[in-house]
């Protein structure tokens, strides 16, 4: 088995459910962002506190 | 909600010649007031319980100067109120990295994105200073004071015609000699209007998967559990029916809004700065009005209505019709390069995930 598919396998399973997907609500029916955050946490250090170093985020940079 | 923040608007001391924001002045020194900053901060933290996440953004950043974003910890830490754990990330051409912004960096737990094209000759080729110099040279130095602190930054690599022949050289770059764990790509094309700073750069679909077949082979031979792409993360997400973890896979644009560093909030950097996308001026409304706007609302159901090729597609759920800035005609068009996803999805799906010895797979 290639370990790099495993790799990502493990990534993508630790990944918690991303409840925004095709969010169209008001902000009071927001369910916040706990869930995606600790897609950013298995990336990084998951120690919980002020922050953590990890990986660049996840998301188009400025300069595409 | 997740807010990526221009501090400086497009202030930066690069001047990309494919840089999105290259048709607006890039060369203003701009900065997000104090006043707003704290306006900002503290309604965002007021509105959101739990983890919460801000995102700084340019232009580049960096030139808001280290007291300023010294006063966005002072904030933070402010109007922290209890269960709420703070994190930032920053995209940043490193360029300005020195040792103060590294340990404070370090200190505070930020991520750290950096954009680098490849080797020196594709980094070269677009990423300029304003005496259209290479910034090769000095970003990879500050990717080198960041790991100094402990800091592994994510690359994001812009792909454009000029690169797209270099992907086996680019990616030999990367994990070899600079030993990236995790970088992603974006596209240079322009799905709907002429260009008018680079010529004949806009890559097609065709070309995107000749590209990925290059990167996606040479992965697979690295055999690496460490060596994490975006792209491919996602492909194989979609094969094997878990969410895909980036935005421009998952359908969760929505859960983004922008914020400029003049107070006008939109709901991605991405797309363009027409009054359609303006949800509000945090400069004279609260955050809660602006994020609960008739216009925003209206914005989330256009991203996420599907286009009618969607609603066929097996790959729909895995894919969501791509980032509603890279839709041909609009956030309701389709997006452009839905032919070389359907490919890797189904490539993952058949050719890898399928196989007896997935050792032996070769997608070329």
């Amino acid at each position: 088995m290639n370990a790099a598919i495993d790799g990502a396998i493990k990534r993508l399973n630790n990944n918690p459910p991303n409840n925004l997907t095709n969010a169209t609500y008001r902000l009071n029916d927001a369910r916040g962002w706990d869930d995606q955050w600790d897609h950013w946490d298995q990336l990084g250090s998951s120690d919980p506190g002020w922050g953590d170093v990890g990986d660049g985020p996840d998301q188009p940079g400025p300069d595409r | 909600m997740v807010p990526i923040i221009k501090i400086v608007g497009n202030f930066c001391n690069l001047r990309c010649q494919y840089c999105f924001y290259r048709e607006q002045r890039q060369s203003s020194p701009q900065v997000m007031n104090d006043e707003l900053l704290e306006k900002f901060i503290s309604q965002y933290m007021s509105l959101f319980s739990g983890k919460l996440f801000f995102i700084w953004h340019g232009g580049e950043p960096l030139l808001a100067g280290l007291s300023f974003f010294q006063k966005i910890i002072y904030l933070q830490k402010k109007y922290l109120k209890k269960g709420q754990i703070v994190k930032n990330a920053v995209q940043t051409n490193a360029t300005l990295i020195n040792d103060n912004w590294a340990k404070f960096f370090q200190l505070n737990g930020f991520q750290v994105g950096v954009s680098l094209d490849g080797d020196e000759e594709s980094h070269n080729r677009f990423r300029k200073n304003a005496n259209r110099k290479g910034s090769f040279k000095i970003a990879v130095n500050g990717i080198k004071i960041l790991r100094q602190y402990g800091i592994e930054p994510g690359i994001i690599q812009t792909l454009t015609r000029a690169n797209l022949s270099k992907a086996a050289i680019n990616f030999d770059f990367f994990t070899n000699d600079l030993g990236l764990k995790s970088f992603g790509v974006n596209y240079f094309f322009s799905p709907n209007k002429e260009e008018k700073f680079v010529k004949n750069q806009s890559i097609s679909c065709k070309e995107l998967t000749s590209f990925f077949k290059i990167y996606i082979d040479k992965w697979l031979n690295l055999n690496n559990d460490k060596i994490r792409i975006r792209e491919i993360d996602n492909f194989i997400a979609g094969a094997i029916g878990k969410q895909s973890p980036s935005c421009a896979f998952n359908g969760s644009c929505t859960g983004y809004f922008c914020l400029e560093y003049d107070g006008k909030v939109y709901p991605c950097d991405r797309l363009p700065y027409k009054d359609e996308f303006l949800f509000g001026d945090l400069s004279n409304q609260s955050l809660l009005e602006i994020l609960n706007s008739s216009k925003r609302l209206i914005y989330a159901q256009n991203v996420n209505s599907s286009h009618l090729d969607c609603l066929k597609c097996q790959w729909q759920k895995a894919c969501h019709n791509g980032c509603p800035a890279d839709r041909k005609g609009g956030v309701k068009g389709k997006y452009y390069f839905c032919e070389t996803r359907k490919e890797f999805f189904s490539c993952f799906d058949k050719k890898i995930l399928n196989s007896n010895n997935r050792k032996e797979v070769s997608v070329l």
